[in-house]
């Protein structure tokens, strides 16, 4: 833990000092050129491939370019930097043409799908972790049809054993689909436990109408249907956790192309302008 | 039990609602990185055998019998191989003839996660790629691509027909050689373009006010450079100040750190200023004659080469205090008296509004004439007892006329007091020109003094009151406003034309209806001012203490001063003497 706070020191203060060197170095420039916004773009886009190798570099692990763990740091901090540069890049003021509009509509489609991606890469580990029932994704389906079919011996086991339909009954209208497949999704995301409470509620009044014998198949159930609900909350964190870079990455790509046709198009028609 | 959970995370796992880690097979290890994945693991049974590379799906048999023979045994028996983790041996066993008895549902192998992912990346670079093309060569490529709406002056039809037959109204060929030419002519005159993209090193080097390609073009419908100070030392980039793209309507004002890139900077400036001593001083008398009369305003040895860099630190105080100018107008005027209780208007006592009067936009004031701002206080009023008869303002010539007129101007006066019968209005005539020979002995005599009087306390009239006392102001002559002089021809007297400024401030501009919170007497002193030759102009310290950035107002160089001015290579109307 203090080696994470010594370097989250150390990189917030190399951001503080790259901010400021930035900021007197635009004064600098716009004094001594007027082409500041050139420079300024070219640092923009510099910084940009940059971000976009991190996912390349950590394709080629046996290449000597450092640990993973400090490209991950720098590109959270590039990332931040980036805005500073954009910033001072469109001086503050929001484009107005179509192709700049969309540019830096890109931009910030990145940008925030970036900053949403350190805000749940951070904070949604430790929810998992406080919920228990961890699991890796890939099993997900594997531990789910485990559960699934020993909700389905019970209820069957509930009907040669017991002599009675109800809990199978139950389980084929209420529990079925609910063992079938991941439920309750956004309900996870946002820690909503109206859904499992509705489930246990109806578990809860079936009850009334079971001997004791088929009580004690019902409590298996209801833990049954515990694990399940935690393995869908794992299920929906962990997609999640995944799903962002679909957003992120792909825009970042798109976002690079329209940044090579905004030099282009600056270069051959600007001519001079600013 | 309330449905919605408001513990943090940490909060429930003290509430023991911490779910123990299901089992599962810790020793398998799944590579997500792999791009296909067995069509039913979403169903949790994936095959162990999984899909091929390309995706096809290569389940089988759940095991692979194996023959043990036994010593003496011929046939030998088949044994099911299948491992432990998929259930162990199955209850059949393998068929007689030796194959697996538990074939494997073929499955439809789905895309990994992280498949999918690089898939719709390259969808999306598609996307981009193909958008981008559409754009660069549909049909509203120019819309597109324009880095904005661009000024009313510079868009519409006729914009585009002006110089080049350009289709449509977006006219960008005018301005942008590339944009006669596709994307490959884009790309061209992207390399072209110096510094070009490959040497963003040199971007630094490039300083403000070089004449670029773009420049180039607005030479084509403005042609001419020569529109500053004829000692500028090197042409300006129109571009660097004129900045387009920045929204329908006017051309948004230069900033300062253009005009600062040369007044702000000391060699620029003693360059400016060796240039200027080499040139003759007409060279510098450049500004139209159309339009206001300017207060000409004598220009420095130094010429207007003081180095600055904001209005309100160090811009040089105004010229006509720089230089302590002086009124050189011929008129003798007294603000103070005029704006004292001694001067009064129906009762009240005059305001700088009774003279100065707004123009139509309100930038400017009127000219302050006799017959509109003069004439009912000032009337030239000779014969006390006949008020109605008055010299006419204007030319002398005029006067003379009508002081050699007098007995039809007497005449004229009996009709329009009544007096018809001819003997009556004869008798009126002479009794008139009796009394005014009475007082001034001969017509040359008269004549003098309403041209050459100008001592107040000797007026010619006193106004048409029982009393004989007037609160107007008493006709002294022509000499109490006016310089007098003799000698022109047929001896008539001249008077001195005169010359009163529309504009004071030369080389800047100013918007009176913008200054209208406030009072006029806090620019001009105008209560104190007792002489013409007063300039009642503010300061330039004055005016700084709102035009600053502690004052809140723009000090922007755009705010006061045009580049371009008001050029003309004729002799202009300066006002000299």
């Amino acid at each position: 833990m203090r080696g994470f706070l010594r370097r989250r020191i150390l990189w917030t203060s190399l951001l503080g000092a790259a901010s400021v060197t930035l900021v007197s170095v635009f004064t600098l420039w716009e004094g001594a050129t007027t082409r500041a916004a050139y420079l300024t773009g070219w640092l923009l886009f510099g910084v940009m491939v940059l971000l976009t190798g991190y996912n390349w570099f950590k394709k080629i692990p046996y290449l000597p370019l450092g640990r993973s763990e400090v490209w991950l740091e720098f590109h959270l901090y590039a990332g931040v930097f980036t805005g500073l540069l954009f910033l001072l890049h469109v001086r503050g003021r929001w484009p107005t043409g179509w192709f700049e509009i969309l540019l830096a509509g890109l931009y910030a489609v990145v940008m925030g799908s970036g900053i949403l991606g350190i805000i749940i890469s951070r904070g949604w580990p430790k929810r998992l972790t406080a919920r228990g029932g961890e699991v890796p994704f890939e099993r997900i389906p594997l531990v789910r049809r485990a559960l699934c079919e020993q909700a389905e011996a019970l209820a069957l086991k509930s009907v040669a054993e017991l002599k009675s339909a109800t809990i199978a009954e139950f389980y084929a209208r209420r529990l079925q689909s609910f063992f079938a497949g991941p439920q309750n999704f956004l309900s996870h995301l946002v820690e909503v436990r109206l859904p499992l409470n509705e489930l246990l509620n109806d578990l809860n009044d079936l009850n009334r109408f079971l001997n004791e014998s088929e009580r004690k198949v019902s409590a298996q159930l209801v833990e049954l249907v515990r694990k399940k609900d935690g393995l869908d909350y794992q299920h929906a964190l962990q997609l999640t956790l995944r799903l962002w870079l679909f957003i992120h990455i792909p825009i970042t790509y798109s976002l690079m192309l329209w940044s090579i046709a905004h030099v282009v198009l600056v270069y051959g028609f600007s001519a001079g302008a600013r | 039990m309330s449905c919605w959970s408001t513990a943090s995370p940490l909060a429930r796992a003290e509430l023991k609602d911490q779910l123990p880690s299901p089992d599962f097979d810790r020793s398998r290890y799944e590579r997500p990185n792999q791009d296909w994945e067995c069509g039913w693991t979403c169903d949790g049974c994936p095959c162990r055998i999984g899909p091929s590379p390309t995706g096809q799906c290569r389940a089988t048999t759940e095991c692979r019998p194996l023959l043990e023979k036994k010593e003496g045994e011929s046939k030998g028996r088949w044994r099911c191989t299948r491992p432990k983790e998929h259930g162990g041996p199955c209850a059949d066993g393998p068929l007689p003839n030796g194959s697996c008895s538990c074939p494997i549902l073929v499955c439809r192998p789905r895309r990994t996660l992280r498949n999918l992912r690089g898939r719709f990346c390259i969808a999306v670079s598609a996307a981009t790629l193909a958008a981008l093309l559409i754009g660069f060569f549909g049909p509203w490529q120019w819309k597109f691509i324009s880095a904005g709406p661009v000024s009313s002056h510079h868009h519409g039809v006729v914009f585009s027909q002006m110089k080049h037959s350009w289709p449509g109204s977006e006219g960008c060929g005018a301005c942008h050689t590339a944009a006669h030419g596709d994307l490959r002519e884009w790309v061209r005159a992207a390399f072209l373009a110096r510094p070009g993209p490959l040497e963003p090193h040199r971007l630094h080097t490039v300083t403000a006010g070089e004449m670029t390609e773009i420049d180039r073009n607005c030479l084509v419908c403005h042609p001419g450079h020569n529109f500053h100070q004829p000692n500028v030392t090197r042409d300006h980039s129109c571009s660097a100040c004129h900045r387009e793209h920045q929204g329908p309507g006017r051309i948004p004002p230069p900033p300062n750190s253009e005009c600062l890139s040369c007044h702000g900077n000391a060699a620029v400036m003693e360059a400016a200023l060796k240039k200027g001593e080499q040139m003759p001083r007409s060279a510098f008398d450049y500004r139209s004659t159309n339009g206001p009369v300017l207060f000409h305003v004598p220009r420095p040895d130094q010429g207007y080469t003081a180095v600055f860099s904001s209005f309100a630190e160090n811009h040089p105080e105004f010229q006509v205090h720089q230089q302590k100018l002086k009124d050189t107008n011929s008129l003798a005027f007294n603000h103070a008296l005029h704006l004292s209780d001694l001067v009064r208007q129906n009762g009240q006592a005059l305001t700088c509004a009774n003279c100065h009067q707004p123009d139509g936009a309100g930038a400017h004031f009127q000219t302050v004439t006799y017959a509109k701002h003069c004439q009912a206080c000032h009337a030239l009023q000779f014969d006390a007892r006949n008020p109605e008869l008055r010299v006419p303002h204007g030319s002398p010539a005029n006067v003379r006329a009508y002081l050699r007129s007098l007995p039809t101007q007497y005449a004229d006066l009996a009709r329009r007091r009544g007096v018809t019968a001819v003997a009556d209005s004869e008798k009126f005539v002479a009794e008139q020109m009796r009394l005014l020979r009475e007082r001034v002995i001969s017509g040359e005599n008269l004549e003098q003094q309403i041209f050459f009087a100008g001592d107040p306390s000797k007026q010619l009239a006193v106004g048409h009151t029982p009393g004989g006392v007037s609160a107007r102001a008493r006709f002294a002559g022509c000499a109490y406003c006016h310089e007098v002089r003799t000698g022109g021809a047929d001896a008539v007297p001249q008077i001195v034309r005169v010359t009163t400024p529309d504009r004071w401030l030369a080389h800047g501009e100013f918007h009176h209806a913008k200054h209208a919170i406030v009072n006029c007497n806090q620019c001009h002193a105008a209560g104190t001012s007792r002489v013409t030759a007063d300039i009642l102009l503010p300061t330039q310290r004055s005016c700084t203490e709102c035009h600053s950035p502690h004052g809140g107002f723009s000090e922007s160089c755009s705010t006061c001063h045009s580049y371009h001015g008001n050029h003309d290579r004729r002799h202009s109307r300066h006002i000299t003497r």
